[in-house]
């Protein structure tokens, strides 16, 4: 069954933040069933052997939190921490081959989009003083290109793509847990709850629901 | 489009002398993949089509332009013409990284305007003629009352030298120590003085290698604003990092000084020559040649001494042994391979919404989770450093 054409892309913060709060299907039934990303944020054809230096986002997380709940020099906070994400994250591979996490390919110009978006030099321009992250430029690169919308929490990512093209929507994660609760998808004190378990897993909001 | 890609990626690939073999072990991938890459049957995602942009010196843009004109990295072009080609791929990608970083460390200090008050000048020269093993000696003890740190053990020299504006980053150069590069001295337009180290050796290695490129910085850097350290590499100015680095590392009166108050003044055991490695922080190779060197040990005792297992023997006299003692693993080195100064602008451009978490991921390839715990540190302490906080509220009033 080939996914139905996407509607929006996501980057890694927001399908990092879902995951690491447990709520990926709930991500994927807001975004249309299926949450679409490009290879940089997870590559599930990507062999396990693959160097640190190239692996995607997601499956670098994913190490990092295996190599970290395993390892008793690290403080005790933080090894819980990677306990409590690790089962979320080892659900990657087969979130992917069920079909609800879809890898898509950059085409030509989209590379070269993705080249821009993470070097300084073209940032600048919109007041950023590094480039994109990987996971954020390529995600950007494909909704500039195809017209899709944008779920990103990332502010550099949503000051280049306001700078890149004014029109993108872009859905952020507060957003997309108030449209959860608006739809009947779950309750405002689930999506108090969400929130606060991102913010616990990191994610950076002290914004309140 | 694929063809012309993959013919890029053959040139770019042959340019820097690398095979697919080469590429596909850089990468932790198999050499039938590069193959497709290369014959256009299939195309490499686009965060590895980055990273192999990396290794081969050019920027993505380059790599996917119509015409392939590489501009490539004077100041790697530089390392690599100093390293003669006898280096291995893990080494050529790990300069370049190192070269890259310095760039995006530059970039970022500017950009935040942040003045990183580099070293870009020596206090010290190093005249011709005054290279005899004393004076070697007398110019280990002028860096260490520079340096304000007496005749013991020099602690946290990476930090030490971060504070004086000498950079130090920790990158792959290759595990093979026939093939591969232990360190590397870089004079930087904007950053200066800067230091590469190979964190694929031992911690005793590390920090041998980190006062010889020290040497560099400090006696050379006047005429050589770049210089390569490999295992075969054999000249005058090795071989005066390299003494220099032993009197450095461990200064002859430190040493006695330290045998005498442990009581080292008889027929040296195993024991008593790791006591002084833990001491001073160097290897125990480092260790038996400098005892060799004040006459503590007699060549006949050295070759005995070189048969013990030391990290087997620390572990057994109940020190604790670091994970880099029994094994080296480069992904285990994450924030702490940056220098100090480069972990605070990003907190500071992190604390400032001048950069986002994701951004900063991006700039060092440490995962989101890690930049964020960098600005927000996990709420919930360790509960006896809380007790300990209240003893000491309590004691102190």
């Amino acid at each position: 069954m080939s996914p139905a054409e996407p509607d929006v892309v996501a980057d890694t913060v927001v399908v990092n933040y879902f995951v690491s709060a447990g709520a990926f299907d709930l991500l994927a039934t807001l975004l249309g069933g299926v949450v679409f990303v490009p290879r940089a944020v997870f590559d599930p054809a990507e062999p396990e052997s693959v160097a640190d230096a190239a692996v995607s986002e997601l499956r670098a997380g994913l190490r990092f939190h295996r190599r970290r709940a395993n390892d008793d020099r690290t403080p005790l906070v933080l090894r819980q921490r990677s306990e409590r994400a690790l089962p979320h994250f080892e659900t990657l591979p087969s979130l992917a081959a069920s079909g609800r996490l879809v890898a898509l390919d950059l085409s030509d110009d989209e590379l070269r989009l993705f080249g821009r978006l993470r070097s300084v030099d073209y940032v600048r321009q919109f007041a950023r003083v590094a480039g994109l992250g990987r996971g954020e430029a390529a995600a950007l690169a494909l909704a500039v290109n195809r017209g899709y919308g944008l779920a990103t929490d990332d502010q550099d990512a949503i000051e280049v793509a306001r700078g890149v093209r004014s029109e993108l929507p872009i859905h952020r994660i507060r957003a997309l847990l108030l449209r959860a609760v608006k739809t009947g998808l779950i309750t405002k004190s689930r999506a108090r709850e969400l929130h606060s378990a991102m913010i616990e897993a990191g994610f950076w909001d002290r914004a309140t629901l | 489009m694929n063809h012309a890609l993959g013919e890029r990626l053959v040139v770019a690939r042959k340019r820097r002398r690398l095979n697919q073999e080469d590429v596909a072990a850089l990468l932790g991938v198999t050499r039938v993949l590069v193959s497709h890459w290369e014959n256009g049957k299939r195309r490499p995602a686009e965060h590895v089509l980055e990273r192999l942009a990396q290794i081969y010196g050019v920027t993505l843009e380059e790599l996917l332009a119509e015409v392939f004109e590489p501009s490539g990295s004077d100041l790697v072009e530089l390392l690599y013409r100093d390293a003669e080609g006898g280096i291995d791929p893990q080494a050529h990608a790990g300069l370049e990284d190192f070269v890259r970083f310095l760039g995006e460390f530059a970039h970022l200090a500017t950009d935040l305007d942040e003045d990183l008050a580099p070293l870009t000048q020596s206090p010290f020269k190093l005249r011709p003629g005054f290279t005899s093993k004393d004076d070697v000696r007398r110019k280990a003890l002028e860096v260490r009352d520079w340096l304000r740190i007496g005749l013991g053990p020099v602690g946290d020299l990476p930090g030490i030298l971060d504070g004086i504006g000498i950079t130090v980053y920790r990158t792959g150069l290759g595990s093979d120590l026939s093939t591969g590069v232990s360190g590397a001295f870089l004079q930087h337009p904007v950053v200066g003085m800067s230091i590469a180290v190979n964190v694929e050796t031992t911690p005793g290695r590390q920090l041998f290698t980190l006062a010889h490129e020290l040497a560099h910085a400090l006696f050379h850097s006047d005429r050589e604003h770049h210089l390569v350290s490999y295992w075969t590499r054999r000249d005058d100015k090795e071989r005066f990092a390299d003494q220099w680095a032993g009197e450095f590392l461990v200064p002859v009166e430190g040493l006695r000084q330290t045998a005498e108050q442990l009581g080292v003044d008889r027929r040296l055991e195993a024991e008593d020559v790791i006591q002084l490695q833990r001491h001073f922080g160097v290897s125990y190779g480092m260790m038996l040649l400098r005892l060799r060197h004040v006459g503590l040990v007699n060549p006949a005792r050295h070759e005995e001494l070189k048969r013990v297992s030391p990290v087997a023997l620390a572990a057994q006299l109940g020190y604790s042994i670091a994970p880099d003692e029994r094994g080296q693993d480069p992904s285990r080195w994450r924030l702490e391979r940056f220098p100090r100064r480069f972990v605070r602008l990003l907190v500071r451009g992190l604390r400032e919404r001048r950069l986002s978490p994701s951004t900063a991921a991006g700039l060092t390839g440490l995962t989101l989770d890690e930049i964020a715990e960098l600005v927000t540190p996990p709420d919930g302490g360790d509960e006896e450093v809380i007790e300990e906080l209240r003893e000491y509220e309590r004691v102190t009033g």
